[in-house]
Order: structure tokens, then C-alpha cells, then sequence
């Protein structure tokens, strides 16, 4: 199977036939070892870009994978010509070795391709690192995995990551009782490379949070975007760390069972933030698995904006299943 | 006092280490930690452990390192058996990925005495915060439980608890069928993780 064969299983109304196109071009960018496939679409009818998503797990082999990026051909060329694959090779050796608090701390990784970068000449796509980390409140566990994200941005940085370490320092450390930081990202598909960490925070802890963290707007727009969608006791919020953290910020939305789904959806068309034929377009996505090796599934919504910003819906669409390994063969060859 | 005991002897012998990474309320417990010193230790920073040691130790506290992958906090095992946990993406979903033993001998256990009729069983998760876990039989009766322990990380959570016979009995009846609950963040009702534990004969 082959990305082509993934993408064409989307509905029409989320993907344009264009973006399909583009997408199957990276096919000849993606490294070994992947666990599943996703596509990122936007809900609001006028928008029809898709970005394409890759975890990368160690039980794949994606270590090594990364750390050699041998195959594909166009991979290993990109990795001698292009410093932003060059960091991602040396992300790769970093988690591949013990010796670094990445390869402990980092459970898989997500490469995402986005639209515009699959149309150029060498697509670079952003890298998310799922962090692990301790159980337990935060005063007392400390934070073994904020030594992994810093190794993460200083290998995919360079020199450059020095200008937001101390900003991820902070971000880690004013974390309270049972909030966690999920993955921290870099957005190297993106002109300005930021850096962005996705935050696992009690409801009752955001204002504190990121009014220690210096932008207390980012906890009225989290406000703001929650009252779209009631979630439990915990938000999970992503926002882009520069100086100072962002303000604009994306929460995740996911129901506790998936029949809870028609009913998310119907509130965002009911709110003007997605497009009728697209959320029903959405709720058809995991019956539509091409054969019974594969199976679909809708990952999350997250809802984007800052404080008198508009409101951004985009829906997650994943794939995983034996198809997916046998899309490792063919990248390896 | 306690606490320079425990880090001296965490600094010499792997096999404290791997008891210590388990469990490390029980082990600080059997070397009479204080909660303030627990804090401490559980940060797991050279230097900040190294500050509350006598000034002989404080070199080689800050210079101790735990040989490489001794423990590996991230396992392969962490990904789901059987479906049921994904997606891991973007966060992971709080759910189970499987237990351990699923079935015991009740001929077996009933030959030890009463009150040592029990067994360990081990819960693999993902996502579980302040959890709770109890073996319910059928008819609603509560299973006795001892030693019960969370470890791991959040990606990778592992649940112990030692069970003896449901409600008043003293002995097991092969046969009943028992079911794996668990209380996740205090947030009811619990979740039945399926099929459950069945006492073999």
C-alpha cells in the first residue's frame, strides 16, 4: 500500500483531489518505521488544505531508521544537502543512544507534512516528540523528561535553540499537581521554525499556568475555546513558545467514547466552525477502511485562536493496521 | 539519617535500584525516610540530594550515574494488545492494556493457609492518575487487597495489588468469575477492563 491508497480513502468533501496529488509525492520523504498514518483537515468550508501525519515508534525500528535515514534514496540525499534533515538525523542518533535522556523519555515521534510543504522541491515536515514522564504530582517528581526536550530543539536547532531554552525551562517548571507536558514540537516545515509543547493541564490550573509562564491571554483564549466544546477535568492546550509564549492557542478535543462523536460535530456546525458535509464526512471516516487490514479512526479535533482571533477547527483522521508495515517495506527499498 | 542509608546503599547495589524504581514508597518506608527527605529524593537530582548528605558523600552523590538503560522508562510494551488504547495521539487515551495473571488455581491457592491465600496480579496502562484497582466478583463482593502499588510512568503505568478471597470468605471457589475494576483521576463510575480474571479450579 501506498500513501496514494491512504489518502484516496478520504472523503472527497475533506480532501481536495489537488492536495491528494501533492501528498503522494512524499512517499519518497518518509523514513522507516512507522506505526500509523494520519491526515489533518480543516472543518470550515472554504479550506481545503491537508497536511499528512507519521508516527514513528521504537518498536518499528524508527530509531535506527532516523538515526541512518539509509532509505528512501531522495531521504538519504536530503539528509547530506539539507540542515533541517541533517538535525532530524541527528535527532534520530540522539534517541537511538542511551546515553541521552531522549531515548528514555521519548515514547514515538510524528513527522507532519504540511500541504504547503509537500508542493515544494524537498518537503521538510515539523517534528512532535511524545514525551513520557513520571507518575505523580510535579512537585515531587521532577522532571527527567524536560532533559529530553531540551536535546530535542538542540538537535533539530542547532545554536538557534539556545534563544528558547530557558522559555522551555520555565514552561516545565511551572507545571503543578498532575500536569505534563506531551510532546514538544518543532515546526521545521514552517518559515519560522518555532517551537511548540502541548500541555497536559488540570481545568482548575490553567490561569496560574500560563500566568507563570507570562501570558495570561493564552488562558482566556483556552477560556474561550472550551466553551466551544465542554471537556473533562484536564484541557489539553498547544501553544508556540517564543518571547513571550503565544497567545494563540490550540486545544484537543476528543470525546470519551465514539459514539459521542455525531454530537461534538453538530455543535461545531451549530457554532459555524465546520461545514455540515464535512463533519458528516468525518463521521463516515472509519467505515471506510479500504480493506480489513486497516483500521480508521478519528484521532481529535483541535480548536485554534487567541483572543479575538477567529475560531479554527480541524479534525485528525488516523490510520493504522498491517498496511502501515507493509508501507515500511516500501519505504525501505 | 535515613536518607543518607538509602541513597548510599541505591548508589552500590542494582537490585535495591530495580526494587526502588518499582515501589519506592515501600522501600523508603523500610529505611524510615521522612516525607521531607522522600521529596527530596524523588526528585531524583544529584545536586539536590547530594546538599542534604554528609559532607563525605556529597562528591560521589553528585557524580553518581545510573549506568545506561538500566531501566528503560519507555518500553515497547507500552503500545496496545489487541486494540483498546489507541490512539496514543495527541494524547494517550486513558485506558489498560492488559492484566496479569488472568486466572489462577483455586486447588492450588486453598492449600496454603488461611489468610496466605492470595496472589499479585499486575495492571498495564496508560494515562492513569491517582487510580484505584479492585477485583469484584460477580455477585458484587469485594476482594481483600494488600501491598497495592503504582509505578511506572504515565505512558507506561503499572498497577500491583495482592488479592485474597472476595467479602468473608476464607477460601477460593474455582469457577467464579471476577471483575478487573479501575478507578481513574476519582472520576466515577469505574472502568471493567474485559474479559475479566476467572478462579480456575
Amino acid at each position: 500500500m501506498r500513501i496514494d491508497s491512504l489518502v484516496s480513502m478520504l472523503p472527497a468533501e475533506l480532501v481536495h483531489p489537488a492536495s491528494v496529488e501533492s501528498l503522494s509525492g512524499l512517499e519518497h520523504y518518509i523514513p522507516m518505521g512507522i506505526h500509523s498514518m494520519g491526515v489533518e483537515c480543516r472543518l470550515a468550508s472554504v479550506e481545503s488544505k491537508v497536511d499528512l501525519g507519521i508516527s514513528l515508534t521504537p518498536a518499528r525500528g524508527a530509531r535506527e531508521s532516523l538515526a541512518t535515514l539509509r532509505s528512501p534514496r531522495r531521504l538519504r540525499e536530503a539528509s547530506a544537502q539539507d540542515s533541517r534533515w541533517l538535525g532530524i538525523k541527528r535527532l534520530g542518533a540522539c534517541w537511538r543512544s542511551p546515553t541521552f535522556a531522549v531515548h528514555r523519555w521519548a515514547s514515538f515521534l510524528f513527522l507532519e507534512y504540511d500541504a504547503e510543504s509537500a508542493g515544494k522541491a524537498l518537503p521538510v515536515p515539523s517534528v512532535f516528540v511524545a514525551l513520557d514522564s513520571p507518575l505523580g504530582d510535579a512537585a515531587t517528581r521532577g522532571f527527567p523528561e524536560l532533559g529530553a526536550a531540551l536535546e530535542v530543539v538542540t538537535a533539530l536547532l542547532g545554536e538557534a535553540a539556545d534563544s528558547v531554552g530557558d522559555q522551555i525551562v520555565r514552561c516545565f517548571r511551572a507545571l503543578r499537581g498532575q500536569a505534563r507536558v506531551l510532546h514538544i514540537a518543532v515546526m521545521l516545515g514552517r518559515p519560522e521554525k518555532s517551537v511548540r509543547l502541548s500541555v497536559l493541564i488540570p481545568r482548575d490550573m490553567v490561569d496560574s499556568y500560563f500566568g507563570q509562564v507570562g501570558t495570561p491571554e493564552a488562558a482566556e483564549a483556552v477560556r474561550m475555546l472550551t466553551t466551544v466544546s465542554a471537556s473533562g477535568s484536564f484541557h489539553q492546550v498547544d501553544f508556540d513558545i517564543g518571547r513571550p509564549v503565544d497567545s494563540r492557542v490550540g486545544v484537543n478535543v476528543r470525546p470519551q467514547t465514539s459514539r459521542e462523536w455525531p454530537r461534538l460535530l453538530d455543535a461545531l456546525v451549530g457554532l459555524g466552525l465546520s461545514d455540515p458535509v464535512k463533519a458528516a464526512a468525518v463521521l463516515s471516516w472509519p467505515e471506510t477502511a479500504s480493506n480489513s487490514h486497516l483500521r480508521n479512526h478519528i484521532s481529535h479535533i483541535k480548536l485554534a485562536g487567541g483572543l479575538k482571533q477567529r475560531i479554527e477547527a480541524k479534525v485528525y483522521l488516523g490510520t493504522t493496521g498491517e498496511a502501515i508495515t507493509r508501507l515500511n517495506s516500501i519505504s525501505g527499498k | 539519617m535515613g536518607l543518607a542509608r538509602i541513597v548510599r546503599d541505591l548508589m552500590r547495589d542494582r537490585h535495591l535500584r530495580k526494587r526502588f524504581n518499582e515501589n519506592p514508597n515501600e522501600i523508603m518506608g523500610e529505611y524510615g525516610v521522612s516525607d521531607a527527605d522522600r521529596a527530596v529524593l524523588l526528585t531524583m537530582d544529584n545536586n539536590q540530594i547530594a546538599a542534604k548528605m554528609p559532607t563525605h558523600m556529597q562528591v560521589e552523590v553528585q557524580k553518581f550515574k545510573i549506568p545506561d538503560d538500566e531501566f528503560r522508562a519507555v518500553s515497547e510494551d507500552f503500545f496496545v494488545e489487541d486494540g483498546g488504547a489507541d490512539p496514543q495521539y495527541p494524547s494517550p487515551a486513558p485506558g489498560v492494556f492488559r492484566f496479569r495473571p488472568q486466572t489462577r488455581s483455586a486447588v492450588v491457592l486453598n492449600a496454603k493457609p488461611v489468610g496466605q491465600r492470595v496472589f499479585e496480579l499486575v495492571v498495564f496502562g496508560q494515562s492513569l492518575l491517582d487510580v484505584d484497582l479492585n477485583l469484584v466478583r460477580a455477585d458484587g463482593a469485594v476482594c481483600s487487597r494488600s501491598n497495592y502499588s503504582v509505578f511506572g510512568t504515565f505512558r507506561c503505568s503499572v498497577l500491583r495489588a495482592v488479592f485474597g478471597p472476595p467479602g468473608a470468605d476464607v477460601a477460593w471457589k474455582g469457577g467464579d468469575q471476577y471483575a478487573v475494576t479501575i478507578l481513574n483521576n476519582n472520576t466515577p463510575p469505574p472502568w471493567t477492563v474485559k474479559p475479566g480474571f476467572v478462579m480456575g479450579t
